[in-house]
Order: structure tokens, then C-alpha cells, then sequence
């Protein structure tokens, strides 16, 4: 089975929340120079579900990453992990990438890798919480899409995935070739062994330009709608404690209670 | 007629006594040469260095026994045991030589001299057997006994009695002694007396006497022979294994010297061990020390230290081995094979290399649970009388679990994931490297600046809530005695050790380059650090990064401030405070006396001590990577040292090692002892003085406190 | 009223009826309805959902677009996305609303990229221009430590989804009228896909989901006994509609099983809230739970740091404020 696997890049979602600031200037998050560059942890659970097929029924690992030169730690992680091949995209500065054109360029990149049975995504990027990027690139690709996926299986040929409902799990069985959106259940991304990790930080990753996978964003250019982002903020300071009181403890037991009302958590 | 000793008297063909002795010899040679080969299949290992160090201590620890006297009541039966042996085997040799060398010296007043010596030691023995008899039996939860241990104290007995017996006999016989001998040979000149009075015939006592005489060599040629062949063999093993004993600091793991090329880590296999590793498998002696000094193992771990090297003993022996055809290899099968040059053994069935199933770990031989219920707290190694090293095996199966398979318990994965991801182990924390020096004000060294001291300050230090607070402290009291330093603040990583604690020496190596680099950069040569661990490893492991750095730990720097009059303490605290010793600062580097020093200041009287205390020190639960690993079964460790503080009466619980304060504050409240006793930080407790200080001027503004004093005299 | 150019709303169903996010969307649905001066339709898809077509008209619907077949009865998202294209090729609305569920924030991607729409997901505010019909809304990014707000490009579809418990669901009315409008054979076509439905697989009752529960509430080891943690954990959890969790304390103490551990070998939760009682907040256990949206702190010790972490909290003993806080709760949620 020849797996196709894509990663990103995220400011690394478990940094103190403190070192999240608003730039005045931009209106944007951006992370203190504190918070490293790591592998969105969805993405890395798409790695080892792909790992765990090639261990079952063979096949290839091609891991790719749109993203600038920083990127590649994220692919040589997946490489040490047990990746075949990874390749990088380089984003090229300057262009503002959306999911409709993030999308369209892996789609391209893909076509530019061949042969391909599955592809893997992770659910969802920790930076942008979107989650669209997966099925995005099936749509684009014309391909059957399971998203949420919590479990995958060969079955002659097919696979059979199992995804996470509002209430249990609906299990489908998809013919490839075919993408999956990995949810955190499907598994436990493994620790890379130190073999691997040496040959790893020895591997040059290679990068593809996009004009060498033949992606034209200007082609696309008012093809689609989009959205755009005005601003970020803060929604409050998360870690200053209200202290509910008074009279006594069931009183302020009680007041919590209207509290959490009037905040919509109840 | 002087007094001398008849050789052979009423004895006939004693001459073969030389032929049993050279039987014997032969038979424990054979044993132990076939141990030899055992060892001979280890990988080479360099400890043939600075003889005159290691014949010193072999006089001490071999002769002297000194680590056996650790425990007084072991200790002496032990000594009364080996002493006498040595003085009986002296005198026994010295027969010899008078029969052989024609020298007439065991006569006159040395000859009586030297009678009296071989019965008071003969009679020590008897003692010795009876203390450690009843060690045995009265206190069975001590030490594990079989029929093995029993036999060899049965054969220890029967020698000395039947020598006695020997030498009585003789004593009570007609024309065997004289009457000044029996007086200087009180042992023979007993059961004499008692022969005499129970025996009125001469001519049975001669008899009796030629019986005795050939028991007692055969069961001493027996006892000889069995030496080879029985836990006797630490009468050679032991010495050979203190003489070949570790110098290099106690706080260095061995590096793996071709890291980067290695295809695999670690031991799978019992080969990959040196020699002296497999030495050390058959110098333990099953005396239980280390067993009762393991914080592990008395807390109900699945970790023996003990079992741990008797397994690996039998493994070496060639244990069951499942994948060997024909079922299970012998000795002698497994060191012919390993003899031959015939390269790589083959192992019909089994694995092959890389595959972990043949493994040492694979096939349960020693479970990755009790490799990972190692604190490294160094405690085993500190107790064993004959210096086993355990901990640099433990740590090659943790290397082979981490770095060739890649498998390690959940918590520890998360640790290492976090030191790849973000350089620290603790995940997700709410602060920053920076967090408490922005709050004091502190720039951390850039570009172009220089710090000759550099105020280390450890991940865990900066990191975790409960750290913080010790942490500033000790930059305050720094400020407030006027010490130039600097700090990396957000350009820190982690120095490594919880890396190569738990096996992981890739990372380690990684970080420890990285930082010897900025240590270059801000051109530092002194760095005064609060945690054991990041001290223990910059001192004893960054020498082979080429760091060369005076290290000294937060206790130290505190009391030559102290010391030097630029840090005064006007008014003690005057709580009780007890000191636990830190391991990575005690018994890894020896530090006691300094943090005491400090508390002693600060608390206005000498700290209080534990019932383990110093080298005896029990560990507080988070060393070898356990800050970052649940604990499960057994009681917690934590929570067994809290209950010892409590027991001193102490108000305080002083440490000085970041880890000991997270694991004690979670032992404190594990035992319900909150507002019984605190735990502090040294650094906290002198900090808490000098706040006291402050409010004391406030209210007699006339007498001037301590930090005001020090920060007008030396900060601008 | 005008369904073309308007808003429309994917209605979803659990356990034969509207689940509690479609009342919510076709609330928000009416407001931006009402802003656009246009007509508010629904499209709802399944098997025998024929009667709760009327209750969406009830609830402000101008008209209802039922696909009521066997075949839709089990979700193939293919299968679910084909009817709703065809949907929107008839009725053309300018925006389509969709609940931040497992079905909608599936479906939602494929439709926006089909119809190379706008796309905004897990939107907690929105908003339309009245003149442009433009949608600007508000969702989280970076995992909640902060908000983004943007708006559509263009007015031609715009799809979001909205996040459960972020809007005031509509109220039912019996006066209302609106058009229910079959969507026929035409619509099923030849499925020729690669996707094929297997069954459902339920997640047991009683096998605690802490990872995706909305509502957590853990007990430490401050609750003090096995017999405390049934009734003030299990039983608030209960009452919130939550599941309960527990600190490494609570464990060690035996008060609970080890499944319910949350920390750092534990579970990792983000939960909509989280109400730590008698826990100190220890870094091990925090960094399992600290990501939850809203946290409630209760312990004795006004030094504990989980009032560090903690949105609410209180000091005290928790053996006089959970009852009240519990019966309070109880009220409010029957309301």
C-alpha cells in the first residue's frame, strides 16, 4: 500500500498560553520567541497509522509538508518515526495560503509523487483549528474521504475505518485510493529509535518548488470565495481566577452556579 | 625439651595430605577458571590503571572489610570469620613451610604465642558461625537462606571443630603436648580436659585422635575444593572485583563511544557486557545490602538490586534459554561456543540481530518494569561491600529499551517527547524559562556579552510552579551578596540528565553539545547551580564535551558567602528544621556538609538528621527520570521519607534539590502532614531570614538587617 | 420569503429528534435571515424524519427540504453530500449553516470546496452586512488561547459551522407556515461510490469517555473517601450531564478507578468545563485538563495552585459548597 502522508508545522500548542501575544501592529497571534516550531500532533498520529499499514501489508510512506525551510524538522521526524521518502513544499514567502490553496498545492504535489493507494491527513492543525485542509484536498483530488477516523484496517484490498460520531463510531468500509482525516484515537505516535533519529538528522530533505509541481496560485485566483481574517484576540486572561463568595459556602456555591450560568457553561 | 609442634605426630603417611591439598586445588581451580571464561567473553574494558590506588583500596575494602563494617553486627561476624580463616590458613601454612623448609621456627615462646593466636582465632570462627547462624534464623526477612548457605556455614563449623577436636585429642593424648602448650591453647586444652574425664583409655585417645586428624583434613580439602564451585568463590572474587573496582566520578554514566555510528544500543545480549560487568555478577556475595538500601525494593517495587544481578548471573551461566535446540545450553556448551573463532554465534531458531524477541529484556530475563523502577539513587552501589556496579547495567537495558527499540512507559515517552520537542521534560507548564527573572528584573546574557559565573537555573527550577519561588530566592540572595552572574533565560535547554537517565544518550549528547557551545559564548568558567542533577552532570559528564567548568552547587556557593561574611544572617529562624541529603548531591559528589552548613545558619542550630542519613540517605522518589513518571504499587517513596522527617520532630523539611522538594511537598501531603512540617528549599530558608530581617528593622529601625547591609556594600 | 439568497440550515437528528445544535442554528438562522431580508430554509436528511419537518417549520423554517429515505438512514458522507448539493443547485441560499458535529464539520469542507465557497469552521459569533450579505464570524484558533474574527470574501456560498452551546436556540411557535418540499428520486441517483456504510458501533454506556466528554467533574484526594466521591463527583456528574474524572490522589487513595485518571499518564481532557474538586493542581495532573475551556476550582487552601488554572473558584471545604452548588445546578438546568 502506497501511503501518502501530510504534515505541518505549528507553533507548539502546549507553550504557555502567556507566551500568546496580540502584535498591535498585525492584529495576529503571535508566539514569544519561547514557543518552538513542532509537528502538529494530529499529524504525527497520521504518521504512525501509516507506519502501522506499511507494518501490516507493506508498501511505501511518502510524507510531504507545505511550509518553509523550518518544515523539514517536522518531515525528519516522520522519517524517524519509519517515513520512506518525505518531501518538502516550500511555501515560498509572501503568499498567503488559505485551505482552498493549501489544498489545491498538496493536490498538485501528490500528482507530482504518482502512484498512491491512501492518504493520510491529521484531523485538524493546532494553529488553525480548522480542520478543512483533509477533506479539502480529497475534494480536490476527487477522492472518497472519511474524516475523524479512529481506526483503519486492510481489508482485500479495501479498508475498512472506523469514525467518531456525535454518539459512538460508524465503520465504513472505503475502496481506495482514498484520504483519512486521523483523530488522536486511532493510536499512540511511536518514540523514533535512535538509529533512526541519527539517520534522520543526517538525511537532506529534499524540496520541490511550486512551479516544479505545477501549482499556479494566481490560476486559481477568484475561483473561490475565502475568507479573510481581520483580527485575533485574546478572549480574556485565562489564568486569573475569579473567587466566587459569600456568606457562607453554600451561598457561594450557590452564586458559582448563576455564575457559570450568566457565562453560557451551563 | 622445648615446646614445639611434632608434625605427623601419631599420624602415619601424613605426606598425603599434599596430594588431597593439590586434588582440592585442582577442583576449585577448575570452578573457578570456568567462571573465568564466563567473564573472558565480555567485551574489553580498561581497568588496569594506577595499581598503587587500587592495591590501596583493596587493603582497605578487602583486608579491612571497611564496607562490610557498615552494619556492625554483619560487619564484625564477617570480620571474625575472615580474620580467623586468614590466621588459621597463616598457621596452617606455616606448618607446611617448617615440614618443608627445614626451618625449625615453631618453637619456644613463638610457638605459644603463635598457639594461643590460632585458638583465639579458631574460637572467633565458632562465634562468627553462631552470629550468622542466628542472623539466619531469628531474622529470616533479611536475608534469603537455602541449604547452599547452611552448607557452607555447616563446613565452616566442622573445620574449626574438628581442628579443635584434633588439637585436643593430641592435648589429652600421652607424649602429645606439654603442659605450657595446653595453657597457651585454651580451645585444645577444653576439650582435652573434657576427653580426659570422659575417656580414661590412652591407647582409644591415640585413635581418636588419628580419626580427627584425617576428618579434619578431609573435610578442610572438601571445603577447599568447594570454593571453586560455592558462594566461597567470593574468597577470590571478592578482592579481584575491589581490585578492579570503578574510579571513575560515581555521577558518570559511561558514554557510548560510537554513538553515531552504533547499530544498536545498549546490552540485548549478555556478551555485550565487559568483563568487569560479568565479574561483578559473581562477586556478589547475596549479602541483601543493596536490596534494603533500595528505595524501590523497600517500598514494594518490583526491583530488587540483588535479584537484578542474580538474574543476570544465571543468564551469564547460560539459563534457559528457549531458542537453543535440544533445550537448555549448559555452561560449558555456552563458554566453548563463545571460545571458538567461530565469529558471530549462532543461535539456530532464534533471532537474529536487530530483532528484539532473543534479547536479554525480550525473553523476561529482566523485566522492563524493574528497569524502569530504578531511581539511581546509588544507593545499592554505596552499600555493597564488594563494589558491584549495578547501575551501569541497568542503565545499558534502559539504553536498549530507549534507543534500539524505542520502547519506554507512557510518562517517560511524554518526558523524552518534550525534551525533543521544546528542549525541557515537563510539557505543557504555564511559564517560561524567563517567567521569575523578568519579574526580578534579570537580562539574560546576549550576543557579545560575557559572564565569567553563569547562574544555571535547570528546567525544573524555572518551570514548575513550586520551584519558582526557591528559584528567586536564590537570584535574590545572589543580588544581595552582590554576585556578579548572568543567566540564559530563554537561550537555557535542559543539561541532558533526564535524558541519559532514562537511556536516552542520543539526546543527551545532543544537549550537551548545545550547551558547552553557549557556555563558550558567554565565556563562562564557573556555574553555581540549585539542582543536584544539572550540578551532577556539568561536573562529572560535560568533561567529554570539553567543558572545563568549576562547578558548584546553590549549598556550596551559599556557604562561602556565609563563610566570607558577604551574606549575614541576623536572626535565625529558629524552627527545627531536618536536612535531607539529596542522592546526585550526597552520595554521588560527597556534598554533606555545606547544605548543613547553610542550615545551621539559617535555622541557628545544627539541622537535625534522619535514621538514613549522608550516604545512607534515602531517596525521595524522582531520580533516573522518575520526576516525570508516575508511581505505582508499593507505598510511595515520597511518602517513606516524610514519615523519617516526622519522626526527628522537625517543623521544616530543608532539601536542595528541586526534584526532592516537588517529591517531598507530594510525600507531605501523602502522609495528611500538612502544617506538621513544611518543605523548603535552603535557598528559601536563608531567603525567609533575610525577609525576617527586614521586618525586625521595621520595627527597631536602628539595628540594620543583614540583606540591607550586604546589598549597599557591594551593589551599585 | 425569498429562499434563494438565503440562509439555510443542515438539520441534524439524534434519537428521532432535532438534536439540540439545529434549534440553535435555525435561531441563528432566523436572526441572519432577518438581516439579509431573506428566507430561512433547512435541509433535512434521513430515514422516517418526515414528522420533524414540521417542528423545523415551527421553529421558523420558510421551507423544509426532506430527504426522507431508507437509504439515508446510516451517514455516507458521500451519499448525505450529493442530496445537499442538489439542494443547494435548487434552493441557491447564500449561506449555509451547519452545527460543529461530527456530520457537519464533515460535510461542511465538501461542500465549500465544491462549490469553492467561503469556509468557516467551529464559529462561535456571527454576523452579516445587510447590504453585502457578507458573513463575518468569530472562531478559535490555536487551541483556544485566542480568537479570530474574519469575514467572507463574497456572498456567493458561504458555509460555516457553529459550535454547540455558542446560540440561543429558536423557539417553537405552532402558528407558523412554511413549505416542505420533498426532495425526490432525482436526488438519490446511482450511488457509484467507493464508500459503503458497515454499522454503527456504540461506545458502551458505562465505559466513561473523558477525552470527548463537554463536562467534567474530578475528585482528589482532598475528597476523602470512596463513599464522598460517589455522591458529590459522580453524582455532580451526573446532574451536569458529565462524566466523572479523577487526580493520581483520588487513585492512590482508592476513591476511584483507574480509568478515570486525568494527568499526565492519565487522560488528556478539554472539556467545555472542567470542576476540579479537592484537587491541589498539581503540574502532573493539570497537564491533562488545563486546556478545558472553563475551569472551577474548589479546595480548602486558597495557596493551591489550581486556583491558578482555574476561571471560578472557590475556598472552602467542599462538603458545604457542592451541595448548594449541585442543587443550584440542578434548577438552573431544568429551566
Amino acid at each position: 500500500m502506497n501511503i501518502i502522508v501530510c504534515v505541518k508545522q505549528v507553533p507548539d500548542p502546549e507553550a504557555p498560553t502567556a507566551q500568546f501575544r496580540i502584535d498591535e501592529a498585525t492584529k495576529r497571534l503571535r508566539p514569544s520567541k519561547s514557543v518552538n516550531l513542532v509537528a502538529n500532533p494530529f499529524d504525527m498520529n497520521a504518521v504512525e497509522a501509516a507506519i502501522q499499514l506499511k507494518e501490516a501489508v507493506g508498501g511505501k510512506i511518502t510524507v510531504l509538508s507545505l511550509g518553509p525551510e523550518s518544515s523539514s524538522d517536522v518531515l525528519k521526524q516522520a522519517v524517524a518515526m519509519g517515513a520512506d521518502e518525505a518531501v518538502r513544499i516550500d511555501s515560498q514567502a509572501g503568499e498567503s495560503w488559505d485551505s482552498f490553496l493549501t489544498a489545491h498545492a498538496l493536490a498538485a504535489a501528490v500528482r507530482k509523487v504518482g502512484q498512491f493507494d491512501l492518504i493520510l491527513c491529521g484531523r485538524q492543525a493546532a494553529d488553525t483549528n480548522a480542520g478543512q485542509m483533509g477533506v479539502g484536498l480529497a475534494t480536490a483530488l476527487g477522492i472518497s474521504c472519511v474524516s475523524f477516523a479512529s481506526r483503519v484496517e486492510p481489508r482485500n484490498g479495501k479498508i475498512e475505518v472506523e469514525r467518531i460520531a456525535d454518539k459512538g463510531r460508524e465503520v465504513f468500509e472505503v475502496a481506495l485510493p482514498a484520504l483519512l482525516t486521523v483523530s488522536n484515537e486511532m493510536n499512540h505516535p511511536r518514540f523514533p529509535t535512535a538509529m533512526k533519529l541519527i539517520a534522520a538528522g543526517r538525511q537532506q530533505i529534499p524540496s520541490w518548488s511550486l512551479a516544479e509541481i505545477g501549482f499556479d496560485a494566481g490560476q486559481l485566483s477568484g475561483q473561490w470565495a475565502g475568507i479573510e481574517e481581520t483580527e485575533h484576540f485574546i478572549p480574556r486572561p485565562t489564568t486569573t481566577c475569579e473567587f466566587v463568595e459569600g456568606e457562607t459556602l453554600e451561598e457561594a456555591g450557590e452564586k458559582l452556579a448563576l455564575r457559570l450560568r450568566a457565562e453560557k457553561v451551563l | 625439651m622445648e615446646v614445639t609442634r611434632e608434625i605427623y605426630w601419631n599420624i602415619e603417611s601424613g605426606k598425603l595430605v599434599y596430594l588431597f591439598a593439590v586434588l582440592a586445588l585442582s577442583v576449585a581451580a577448575f570452578g573457578l577458571y570456568s567462571r573465568y571464561l564466563l567473564w573472558s567473553r565480555g567485551k574489553p574494558e580498561e581497568r588496569f590503571d594506577n595499581p598503587p590506588r587500587r592495591l590501596a583500596s583493596l587493603l582497605a575494602y578487602g583486608l579491612a572489610q571497611l564496607r562490610v563494617l557498615r552494619h556492625p553486627v554483619a560487619g564484625l561476624m564477617h570480620l571474625a570469620l575472615f580474620s580467623g580463616f586468614l590466621v588459621l590458613l597463616i598457621a596452617t601454612l606455616l606448618i607446611a613451610v617448617q615440614e618443608n623448609a627445614g626451618v625449625h621456627f615453631l618453637q619456644g615462646d613463638f610457638y605459644l604465642g603463635f598457639s594461643l593466636f590460632a585458638d583465639v582465632f579458631g574460637l572467633l570462627i565458632l562465634l562468627g558461625v553462631g552470629v550468622a547462624l542466628g542472623r539466619r534464623l531469628l531474622k529470616p526477612g533479611m536475608l534469603e537462606t537455602g541449604a547452599r548457605d547452611l552448607v557452607v556455614l555447616a563446613g565452616i563449623f566442622l573445620i574449626v571443630l574438628t581442628g579443635f577436636l584434633t588439637e585436643g585429642f593430641r592435648m589429652a593424648s600421652p607424649g602429645g603436648s606439654l603442659d605450657v602448650e595446653r595453657l597457651w591453647s585454651p580451645g585444645g586444652n577444653a576439650v582435652a580436659a573434657v576427653t580426659r574425664t570422659l575417656v580414661s583409655q590412652e591407647e582409644f585417645i591415640l585413635s581418636l585422635h588419628r580419626y580427627m586428624w584425617w576428618i579434619h583434613m578431609f573435610v578442610s580439602m572438601a571445603f577447599l575444593g568447594y570454593v571453586g564451585w560455592s558462594k566461597l568463590s567470593h574468597l577470590l572474587f571478592s578482592p579481584l572485583n575491589i581490585y578492579f573496582r570503578s574510579f571513575k566520578p560515581k555521577g558518570r554514566l559511561k558514554s557510548i563511544p560510537d554513538l553515531e555510528s552504533a547499530q544498536s544500543f545498549g546490552v540485548e545480549r549478555i556478551e555485550q557486557f565487559t568483563w568487569k560487568q560479568l565479574l561483578d555478577l559473581d562477586a556478589c556475595t547475596e549479602c541483601c545490602r543493596c536490596r534494603h538500601a533500595c528505595p524501590a525494593f523497600m517500598t514494594d517495587k518490583p526491583l530488587s538490586p540483588k535479584e537484578f544481578i542474580l538474574k543476570l548471573r544465571a543468564e551469564m551461566e547460560g539459563g534457559p534459554r528457549p531458542t537453543s535446540p535440544g533445550g537448555t545450553a549448559t555452561c560449558t556448551d555456552s563458554v566453548q561456543s563463545a571460545g571458538g573463532p567461530s565469529g558471530p554465534r549462532q543461535r539456530p531458531g532464534g533471532p537474529s540481530e536487530g530483532q528484539t524477541d532473543g534479547s536479554i529484556l525480550g525473553r523476561g530475563v529482566v523485566s522492563e518494569e524493574e528497569v524502569w523502577e530504578c531511581r539511581t539513587c546509588f544507593a545499592c552501589q554505596e552499600e555493597c561491600p564488594v563494589f558491584v556496579e549495578h547501575l551501569d547495567k541497568l542503565m545499558e537495558f534502559r539504553r536498549y529499551l530507549v534507543m534500539t527499540t524505542g520502547k519506554m512507559p507512557a510518562s517517560a515517552e511524554q518526558a523524552m517527547t518534550s525534551l525533543m520537542m521544546r528542549n525541557h521534560p515537563w510539557g505543557r507548564t504555564e511559564f517560561t524559562r524567563e517567567t521569575w527573572a523578568e519579574k526580578l528584573g534579570i537580562k539574560e546574557l546576549s550576543e557579545g556579552d560575557t559572564s565569567p559565573l553563569l547562574f544555571w537555573v535547570g528546567c525544573t527550577s524555572a518551570l514548575v510552579d513550586q520551584n519558582v519561588e526557591a528559584t528567586e530566592s536564590l537570584a535574590k540572595i545572589l543580588q544581595a551578596a552582590g554576585v556578579q552572574f548572568g543567566i540564559l533565560g530563554s537561550q537555557e535547554i535542559c543539561c541532558g540528565d533526564p535524558a541519559r537517565r532514562m537511556g536516552n544518550d542520543y539526546s543527551f549528547v545532543e544537549m550537551a553539545r548545545k550547551n558547552v557551545e553557549l557556555f563558550t559564548r558567554y565565556g563562562v568558567e564557573k556555574i553555581v547551580t540549585a539542582c543536584p542533577h544539572c550540578f551532577n552532570t556539568f561536573k562529572n559528564e560535560y568533561s567529554d564535551f570539553g567543558a572545563n567548568l568549576d562547578v558548584v552547587h546553590h549549598s556550596q556557593f551559599i556557604a562561602e558567602l556565609l563563610r566570607d561574611g558577604r551574606l549575614t544572617i541576623d536572626v535565625p529562624l529558629n524552627r527545627r528544621i531536618c536536612y535531607h541529603d539529596s542522592c546526585y548531591l550526597g552520595r554521588y559528589n560527597d556534598i554533606y556538609e555545606a547544605p548543613r552548613e547553610v542550615l545551621a545558619a539559617a535555622g541557628g542550630t545544627q539541622p537535625l538528621e534522619m535514621a538514613s542519613t549522608r550516604s545512607s540517605s534515602f531517596c525521595c522518589g524522582g531520580g533516573g527520570g522518575h520526576a516525570w513518571m508516575e508511581e505505582t504499587g508499593g507505598t510511595r517513596i515520597g511518602n517513606v521519607r516524610v514519615n523519617e522527617a516526622l519522626e526527628t520532630g522537625a517543623e521544616v523539611l530543608a532539601t536542595a534539590c528541586p526534584f526532592c522538594l516537588q517529591l517531598l511537598r507530594d510525600g507531605v501531603k501523602g502522609v495528611g502532614a500538612e502544617g506538621r512540617i513544611e518543605v523548603l528549599d535552603i535557598a528559601e530558608l536563608v531567603q525567609k531570614d533575610v525577609r525576617t530581617g527586614e521586618k525586625e528593622k521595621e520595627m527597631t529601625p536602628e539595628r540594620p538587617a543583614s540583606i540591607e547591609k550586604t546589598t549597599h556594600g557591594e551593589d551599585k | 420569503m425569498d429562499i434563494s439568497a438565503g440562509v439555510m440550515i443542515f438539520a441534524e437528528t439524534a434519537e428521532g429528534k432535532l438534536s439540540s445544535i439545529t434549534k440553535e442554528l435555525m435561531g441563528l438562522g432566523t436572526r441572519l435571515a432577518g438581516k439579509l431580508e431573506k428566507g430561512l430554509s433547512a435541509v433535512l436528511l434521513g430515514a422516517g424524519t418526515e414528522p420533524l419537518a414540521t417542528e423545523l417549520v415551527n421553529l421558523g423554517a420558510d421551507a423544509v427540504y426532506l430527504a426522507d429515505d431508507a437509504f439515508l438512514e446510516n451517514y455516507n458522507p458521500e451519499q448525505y453530500a450529493s442530496v445537499i448539493e442538489h439542494v443547494i443547485q435548487t434552493a441557491k441560499p447564500a449561506i449555509l449553516l451547519m452545527g460543529q458535529t461530527s456530520r457537519g464539520a464533515d460535510m461542511a469542507p465538501r461542500l465549500a470546496f465544491k462549490f469553492r465557497g467561503a469556509l468557516a469552521m467551529d464559529c462561535v459569533e456571527l454576523d452579516a452586512d445587510s447590504e453585502t450579505g457578507l458573513l463575518t464570524h468569530t472562531r478559535p484558533v490555536y487551541g483556544g488561547i485566542a480568537m479570530a474574527r474574519a469575514r467572507s470574501r463574497a456572498a456567493s456560498l458561504q458555509v460555516v459551522t457553529v459550535r454547540a452551546k455558542s446560540q440561543d436556540p429558536a423557539e417553537p411557535a405552532d402558528d407558523r407556515e412554511g413549505e416542505i418540499i420533498a426532495v425526490g428520486e432525482r436526488a438519490r441517483g446511482e450511488y457509484a461510490g467507493g464508500m459503503k456504510f458497515l454499522r454503527p458501533v456504540a461506545v458502551e454506556a458505562d465505559e466513561v469517555n473523558l477525552e470527548e466528554a463537554n463536562i467534567i467533574v474530578a475528585g482528589g484526594r482532598g475528597v476523602g473517601s470512596t463513599e464522598n466521591f460517589k455522591r458529590f463527583i459522580e453524582g455532580f456528574a451526573r446532574i451536569l450531564g458529565g462524566v466523572p474524572g479523577a487526580s493520581r490522589g483520588a487513585l492512590d487513595s482508592d476513591f476511584a478507578p483507574a480509568n478515570l485518571q486525568i494527568g499526565l499518564t492519565g487522560k488528556i481532557v478539554s472539556p467545555q468545563l472542567y470542576v476540579a474538586i479537592g484537587i491541589s493542581g498539581m503540574v502532573q495532573h493539570m497537564t491533562g485538563c488545563s486546556s478545558s475551556k472553563t475551569i472551577v476550582g474548589i479546595n480548602t487552601d486558597p495557596d493551591a495552585s489550581i486556583f491558578k488554572y482555574a476561571h471560578f473558584g472557590i475556598v472552602g471545604d467542599f462538603e458545604q459548597v457542592v451541595p448548594a452548588l449541585m442543587q443550584k445546578c440542578e434548577e438552573l438546568l431544568k429551566n
